[in-house]
């Protein structure tokens, strides 16, 4: 027997909230370049504050909050950082060399 | 940028600057030139034309300033003027297209379009998942991406990296995250944990 899939119930959930708020696409718009300044260290103290104090009541938003933050994480920490090639210095500084 | 100005070092400060304000930054170029051209070899080609560049300049950087964003701006240039002409797909851009549509009504179609990205889908996704996904970004997007959330730099340097104002930074970003959230969304539902 199959039990009960309690992330779906969670989602059910969420998508109920979302599609109760009364947040316009110009709302949401401000919400989200205002969530990008913060993300990317470009906010305001007072429009941190303000978001944070409207992301308490805002559960749209909450989640948004998390998925771009999410984002951003694996961006910075899941795509592999290449090893530079052993004898790419040692060719930069030859031709430097060379031009003097 | 600093490269307006015009100093005339001496030969031998000429490579202690090199060495002290470009060298460290190696790492970072060649990850930045890998993520551009995908290609390690071409990566390293590109690399060595910049540190090339940037020596043969080196009168126009002012030493203290910031070198790693002189340093990318020469490599974002290289790579577009230079290297892209040589590819056989260049992957252009109508920037005016794009920067139109971002501002237009249809817009927040987009925000429609990515909704069903759950937060722990994103959390699921490998590394390499995530790099196909940025490397399927139009070149243009992807430098925003890499710019500002892998690299750090702040919109005022991406600005000047990209020679554009503060505000086609803030929209191309914009733009670029929505897209690479839609590619992130295939990848999601390709592992079942997407929503529908």
């Amino acid at each position: 027997m199959k039990t009960p899939d309690k992330s779906k119930n969670i989602e059910n959930i969420v998508e109920t909230i979302e599609n109760s708020s009364s947040n316009t696409p110009k709302d949401k718009d401000y919400c989200l370049a205002t969530l990008y300044l913060i993300l990317d260290g470009e906010a305001t103290d007072e429009q941190t504050m303000q978001f944070k104090l409207h992301l308490c009541e805002c559960f749209p938003n909450f989640n948004n909050y998390c998925l771009e933050s999410a984002v951003k994480e694996v961006l910075q920490k899941r795509i592999e950082k290449k090893s530079v090639p052993n004898d790419l210095v040692a060719n930069i500084k030859a031709k430097i060399a060379l031009e003097i | 940028m600093s490269e307006e100005l015009n100093i005339e070092y001496l030969e031998k400060d000429k490579h202690r600057v090199f060495n002290e304000e470009f060298m460290p930054y190696i790492d970072a170029m060649y990850n930045f030139a890998f993520r551009l051209t995908t290609d390690e070899d071409d990566a390293k080609d590109l690399v060595q034309d910049t540190y090339m560049k940037a020596f043969r300049f080196i009168n126009s950087f002012q030493k203290g300033t910031n070198g790693k964003a002189w340093l990318f701006r020469i490599l974002k240039n290289s790579f577009i003027n230079d290297f892209r002409k040589k590819s056989k797909e260049p992957n252009k851009v109508d920037y005016q297209e794009i920067e139109g549509f971002y501002n237009s009504e249809d817009a927040d179609v987009d925000v429609v379009a990515t909704h069903d990205l759950r937060t722990e889908s994103v959390r699921d996704l490998i590394g390499d998942e995530v790099a196909n996904a940025l490397n399927a970004l139009a070149v243009d997007f992807r430098i925003v991406i890499i710019l500002c959330d892998i690299e750090g730099f702040t919109y005022e340097e991406m600005a000047k990296i990209l020679d554009i104002p503060i505000g086609t930074v803030r929209s191309r970003l914009h733009r670029a995250r929505i897209l690479l959230k839609d590619t992130l969304k295939v990848y999601a539902k390709t592992m079942g944990y997407a929503q529908k």
